[in-house]
């Protein structure tokens, strides 16, 4: 009886195509079960959301851009991209030139070097002539001696201009144009736009 | 106090330990023009100009006039083979047209000659007195200066260029020290620049000259004070 039933179950129920089989794989985990949200919290939450970003934007609209670290400046991605089609295509100088240069750039480095020699003699003969001056003052009046050593705060401030290339032009030659002068130099504003449907009016 | 030039008659003035005080400016004026470059600094300039330029890369303007180069030079090339028929069109402004603009712009603009122009302005003056006799503006230190500073001010008032011309700080960078019938003197000199717009106000009144480095072994007659003016107006 036993083996009947046995037998009974491989033929009709356990490994038939029609009665056994796999369902398909699957990848994900069954979904959750959906929760029911409060609409009344979801806004405050977005609210909130804003109200933080607003306040961010204001802040640093107060405070001005600042500027980026020198370090941390990578340059512009258009001219790196760019950077391979930007070779200038010159001939190699030819021997002889490449010598000249090399003489040039050691006759101007003699000369800089004498020219930086010379100043610095100069200025050490300037401060000794000072140092001497004030130690003359102070041997003769201590009291002048310590005015002469007082900082010069006029000198802040002081700001000088020139050398010209040319003398400016007489004003039958040239006649400079009168007005008023406009400053057209861009500066961007930065305006955070946000979305109507995130904001909804205050809670009473 | 009347204004005493160094060598002239002196005015009672402020004696310390036996020696008169007094006080003399340096008035420097800067180079108006540039100097000329010598030979070796414009071979230099001309080195340095050619090696930035082999060294740079191309600009977004260069860069154009190659793309707009080819494109005309491919155009023509195929008008020539039959293929398409090139139109100008007048509207459109090329960096060749671009460049040819500027061109005649600075064609319009004319400097003024630098060879008219008096050689002298491109090498730094030193403002001394027209009298053959004497040489820098100087006067004593008389009580009522309560500094050095304050007595270079009540000189450069006394001279008219008190709007024109700037003290460089408290301190003398300079001593010159001489006898004046028998009287020690020491004279402290100061530094001054004239800011002033126009720096042939100060000739206006006919008893200041601007004397540049070059000239001043004729104007200044004492060896001594010679050799430190020269050291003092040494420009850098």
């Amino acid at each position: 009886m036993l083996t009947a039933s046995i037998r009974h179950i491989f033929n009709y129920a356990s490994f038939g195509s029609r009665n056994f089989h796999l369902s398909v794989v699957l990848p994900a985990e069954p979904l959750k079960k959906k929760k029911r949200v409060d609409p009344q919290v979801e806004l405050e939450r977005i609210r909130k959301k804003t109200r933080r970003i607003e306040k961010e934007i204001k802040r640093l609209e107060q405070r001005g851009r600042y500027l980026k670290p020198l370090d941390e400046i990578e340059g512009e991605r258009h001219f790196i991209k760019t950077l391979d089609s930007r070779e200038r295509k010159l001939p190699a100088p030819s021997e002889t030139e490449v010598e000249q240069r090399a003489l040039l750039m050691k006759e101007w480095t003699r000369f800089k070097w004498r020219q930086l020699d010379t100043e610095c003699q100069l200025l050490a003969n300037q401060r000794r002539e000072l140092y001497r001056a004030m130690q003359h003052l102070r041997m003769l009046d201590p009291s002048l001696f310590e005015l002469a050593t007082q900082p010069d705060e006029s000198l802040l401030g002081l700001s000088l201009s020139g050398p010209l290339y040319t003398l400016p032009q007489s004003a039958e030659v040239f006649d400079a144009v009168d007005g008023d002068y406009r400053d057209v130099t861009p500066t961007y504003r930065y305006t955070f736009e946000v979305d109507k449907k995130m904001t909804f009016g205050k809670k009473k | 106090a009347a204004l005493w030039r160094s060598g002239s008659a002196a005015t009672p003035g402020l004696t310390r330990s036996g020696r008169l005080l007094s006080v003399g400016l340096l008035i420097q004026r800067k180079a108006v023009l540039t100097p000329d470059l010598t030979e070796l600094e414009t071979r230099a300039s001309d080195l340095f100009t050619r090696l930035d330029f082999e060294r740079s890369r191309l600009s977004d303007f260069e860069l154009r006039d190659r793309a707009e180069s080819e494109a005309a030079k491919r155009s023509l090339s195929a008008a020539a083979e039959g293929k398409v028929q090139v139109a100008r069109d007048g509207a459109v402004i090329t960096a060749k047209d671009l460049m040819q603009r500027w061109a005649a712009e600075q064609q319009a603009v004319t400097l003024a000659s630098r060879e008219a122009a008096d050689p002298s302005l491109k090498r730094p003056a030193v403002l001394l007195s027209t009298d053959a006799d004497l040489c820098l503006p100087c006067c004593p230190v008389v009580d009522g200066d309560a500094s050095l500073r304050a007595a270079c001010d009540r000189l450069l008032e006394l001279m008219g260029l008190t709007a024109s011309c700037r003290l460089l700080g408290n301190a003398p960078v300079g001593l010159h020290t001489y006898k004046y019938k028998k009287s020690p003197v020491s004279l402290f000199l100061h530094r001054a620049i004239f800011t002033g717009a126009d720096w042939r106000s100060a000739e206006a009144s006919g008893s200041w000259k601007w004397v540049d480095a070059d000239s001043l072994p004729g104007r200044v007659p004492d060896r001594r004070l010679l050799k430190k003016l020269r050291l003092l107006a040494a420009e850098f």
